[in-house]
């Protein structure tokens, strides 16, 4: 069954995706404690910048082949954490960029951190550089500043492909203490093996909230659960519907339509 | 105030794609996503003009550092002078490309007039008259045949590789061969159908042209340059870099599997199945491996992904809304400038 | 037992991968059999003739090893089944890789079967690089006349006068979308794009070894048709070939395929030794205390 257009059914089930997230941020702003559980890598994020501050030695951010994009304002999130603390701590952060619109706005994040911190004078844009658009350009340009600079700590959050386990390579090679987060599963084995924390997929969104306690990523978060339930009665109703079905071809059940019509339901 | 403008501009770019996405195609006539074209090529361009904001970083950065002699200024300027000499190479490579394409279009150009001449006589439209049409079309052609006969001629054969003689010898045939339909047509006898012909033969001779053009170009000194800067350095390294990847996952699988409990022990188990199972070495242990490999990734593999996927798919849908909304900005950034 | 120092492993690994290579060993692949669903459908996909398949290309050299020789075994059996195909690619590195892989197939098919002649135009046609990513897609599913969209091929020659595609009109003419990538997100841009309303063309995915998983997802579900698993996939897809079609020259993929299962089987060896070590240290240092 191919979608190419929304439909009715479709706008229903997005509004019901949202309606938890709204509700979320309203209890939030309203003063309502959420429970959020506990990350252990979204935990280890302060002690990673005070362990480089101790060491006097550089922490590194990078976003890896995060575009402009949902995961890449998840990782701006945490990056605008870390860059308070280095501001903070007097710690120098390096922010090799990999895209040059990410190059922009990541620019903006950790400056608004400094100032936020009352530490603009100590900001250089030259933090943020430029390496490569070039996957492998990127990871050598990644690789080469970790070992002149004898990195402390790395954050390796967003979309990461191949270069992944170079770039976590070079840090473990270093000693630093790496946390990384991703939502490509497939790169999830490699910081496993190579970094102290990993968060995979989801706690990526979460470790923005879970660390600025902000009410709208909050909100979210508490909005985001409700709609994974949501997805997960209906795939539990979806199998209970084609296992009927399927046993009612062969013993005469009546059938029952199935959730695909919900979809595609008043397609127009 | 910009905060304010970037949230409207936000709001109004994320609003057009939604309304392409709910709207039907087609209301009593008319379509929503008739530019939609043009307008994602219009959002494409806007983002290609950051390009320049890398490039600017990187003179920033590397400039700094080699005007005052910082640690590692050495290897800043030997970045500076990569980019300066790989920018001018790759930009002499494509004007001359480009204009070696364009040199054969002429040839096309008058191609496609002969096919529009037909098409409008088959139609009946006669204005401009036919008989000035192909008056016109036949004096073009023909200066057009001369002038790539004598640009395809070459003084010294001998140093033309075989390929190169293939096309000039092709060349020749082809060129003769569009005399002879340029006469025809000349003579006045033949109707509107003969030109049918000819547009075939300006096409084959424009294709074989082209043919030489790119053959010569290849033979330039920026060509090879930049083929062997791209194709011998860029691509090379790349290849390398991503051949280290063999290495570091050695070394990582070495010092990182351990079997510290029961769930790593079932981890590296299925691993252990699974490599034994896509390598060739693993039937001459036991024929089933394979099969159980096929199960373990299709049955448990692909559910864990699919729950990763879905959950990932719905916290990156809701970002997306909040990022519409510019909801998201106000948590790191707070207040005007 | 010490701990093996990196510069050891590294060694290791560059002798498990370098020796089969050089040698050239070979030895049967294992059994793949999303790899043979692809095969099966190629072998027997009937194409009328105004209908032609559409190959992708989205992969660099840095993947070559895989996706490339996915790609020569894959063009080899449609070129050897006549069936008319254009290759093209969303990603400018491959573009080599359009014009190479389709001239040393041909060219090899020919040596194997004097008087047999396998022509640019009729067997194969080049659309070259397109940019534009999803939105080529995109287009080209709504085009009513794809012939006018590519317009021309990778040498600026008019595909209305190719015989291998003129007669294509729509996107319902592309009988069969195979699609060879190690690229993120690609295969799932092809699904999600490349369809017309009540039309889903059957599509064959060729991916690197890391997508594998990924990929099952899709092939579980039914919008893949066949699946080409990294060297591996390559590596059976020939041998059923080559039991087809028996050939004197050696078979690169298979020869790929040998290097890489020594290499993971040193990874193995290298998992237990670690293991070993790591247990042993362990007790020691219980006794010392």
């Amino acid at each position: 069954m191919a979608v190419e257009h929304a439909t009715l059914g479709i706008l229903v089930l997005t509004l019901c995706m949202l309606l938890p997230v709204w509700v979320g941020i309203r209890r939030t702003r309203q003063g309502h404690q959420l429970f959020v559980r506990r990350i252990k890598a979204v935990d280890a994020v302060d002690e990673a910048c005070g362990r480089a501050a101790e060491m006097g030695r550089p922490v590194s951010f990078s976003s890896g082949l995060t575009g402009i994009s949902p995961v890449l304002y998840a990782c701006l999130g945490v990056l605008f954490h870390v860059a308070k603390k280095a501001a903070t701590f007097r710690s120098k952060l390096l922010v090799p960029q990999n895209d040059a619109q990410v190059l922009a706005v990541t620019e903006d994040v950790v400056r608004d951190a400094y100032r936020e911190s009352g530490r603009l004078s100590s900001f250089d844009p030259k933090q943020i550089q430029f390496l490569s658009d070039e996957q492998f350009a990127f990871a050598a340009g990644y690789m080469g500043l970790v070992q002149r600079e004898r990195i402390g700590s790395a954050f390796l959050l967003g979309n990461f492909a191949a270069e992944s386990l170079m770039l976590a390579e070079a840090g473990q090679q270093m000693g630093a203490m790496q946390i990384a987060g991703t939502v490509n599963p497939e790169q999830v084995p490699f910081f496993i093996c190579t970094c102290d924390y990993t968060m995979i997929g989801e706690e990526l969104f979460g470790a923005s909230a879970y660390l600025t306690r902000e009410p709208v990523q909050l909100g979210s978060l508490y909005g985001q659960d409700r709609a994974k339930l949501m997805w997960l009665v209906l795939i539990l109703a979806g199998t209970l519907v084609a296992t009927w079905n399927s046993m009612g071809e062969v013993l005469g059940w009546p059938v029952i339509p199935n959730l695909e019509q919900l979809i595609i339901w008043k397609a127009w | 105030m910009r905060q304010r403008l970037i949230r409207i501009v936000t709001f109004i770019g994320g609003l057009y794609f939604f309304l392409r996405f709910v709207l039907p195609g087609d209301i009593n006539g008319f379509q929503f996503a008739r530019y939609n074209h043009e307008i994602t090529n219009g959002f494409r361009a806007i983002g290609a003009l950051t390009f320049g904001l890398g490039l600017i970083n990187i003179l920033l950065v590397h400039g700094s550092r080699l005007l005052f002699r910082r640690k590692g200024w050495f290897t800043s300027a030997a970045l500076l002078f990569g980019l300066a000499f790989m920018l001018t190479v790759t930009i002499g490579e494509w004007l001359a490309s480009a204009r070696a394409a364009a040199d054969a279009d002429r040839l096309v150009m008058l191609r496609e007039f002969a096919a529009r001449i037909v098409a409008d006589e088959k139609a009946g439209d006669s204005d401009p008259p036919y008989a000035t049409r192909v008056a016109l079309l036949l004096k073009n052609a023909t200066l057009e045949v001369e002038r790539v006969d004598q640009a395809a001629r070459r003084e010294n054969p001998a140093g033309d590789s075989a390929v190169m003689r293939g096309l000039r010898t092709e060349l020749h045939a082809k060129i003769n061969g569009l005399r002879g339909g340029l006469e025809t047509i000349s003579a006045g006898t033949a109707g509107p159908e003969a030109l049918l012909p000819l547009a075939q033969q300006l096409s084959d001779v424009a294709a074989t042209y082209r043919g030489i053009l790119i053959e010569q170009h290849r033979a330039a000194v920026v060509s090879k340059l930049y083929t062997l800067l791209s194709d011998g350095l860029f691509m090379a390294l790349g290849t390398a870099m991503f051949s280290l990847l063999a290495f570091y996952i050695a070394s990582a699988a070495y010092r990182a599997f351990r079997i510290k409990s029961a769930e790593s022990a079932l981890m590296m188990t299925t691993a252990l199945i699974v490599m034994l199972g896509q390598i060739p070495f693993g039937l001459w242990l036991w024929d089933g491996f394979p099969d159980v490999r096929m199960w373990l990734l299709t049955t448990p593999s692909t559910a864990a992904r699919r729950a990763i996927e879905i959950g990932a798919a719905v916290a990156g849908l809701i970002m997306a809304f909040r990022m519409w909304f510019s909801v998201e900005t106000q948590s790191f950034s707070r207040g005007e400038r | 037992m010490r701990e093996l120092h990196r510069r050891w492993i590294y060694l290791l690994v560059a002798l498990a991968l370098s020796v089969p290579l050089i040698l050239r060993v070979s030895v049967p692949p294992a059994r793949m059999r999303a790899a043979d669903r692809a095969y099966d459908l190629i072998r027997d996909v009937e194409i009328a003739p105004h209908q032609i398949v559409l190959m992708a290309f989205d992969f660099g050299p840095n993947i070559k090893a895989e996706n490339g020789s996915q790609a020569e075994v894959v063009l080899e059996h449609l070129m050897r089944r006549r069936i008319p195909v254009a290759l093209f690619s969303l990603y400018v590195q491959a573009e080599p890789f359009l014009k190479s892989i389709p001239e040393k197939v041909a060219s090899r098919l020919m040596a194997e079967n004097p008087g047999e002649v396998w022509r640019y135009g009729e067997d194969w046609v080049n659309l070259g690089f397109r940019p534009g990513n999803f939105l080529v897609l995109q287009s080209l599913a709504r085009s009513e006349d794809i012939t006018a969209f590519f317009g021309k091929d990778a040498f600026a020659n008019r595909l209305a006068d190719i015989a291998a595609f003129r007669n294509a009109k729509t996107v319902k003419d592309i009988a069969l979308l195979v699609e060879i990538s190690g690229l993120q997100g690609m295969l799932e841009l092809y699904l999600r794009f490349f369809r017309a309303e009540g039309y889903v063309p059957k599509v064959v995915h060729g991916c690197t070894s890391i997508s594998i998983p990924d990929a099952y997802i899709f092939l579980d579900s039914g919008q893949l048709s066949g699946l080409l698993e990294g060297i591996a996939g390559a590596a059976w897809y020939s041998a059923r070939l080559r039991k087809e079609y028996p050939r004197q020259e050696a078979d690169e993929a298979q020869i790929l395929n040998t290097s890489l299962g020594v290499a993971h089987l040193l990874i193995i060896l290298l998992v237990i030794v670690g293991n070993v070590v790591a247990v042993r240290s362990a007790r020691r240092g219980v006794a010392q205390a």
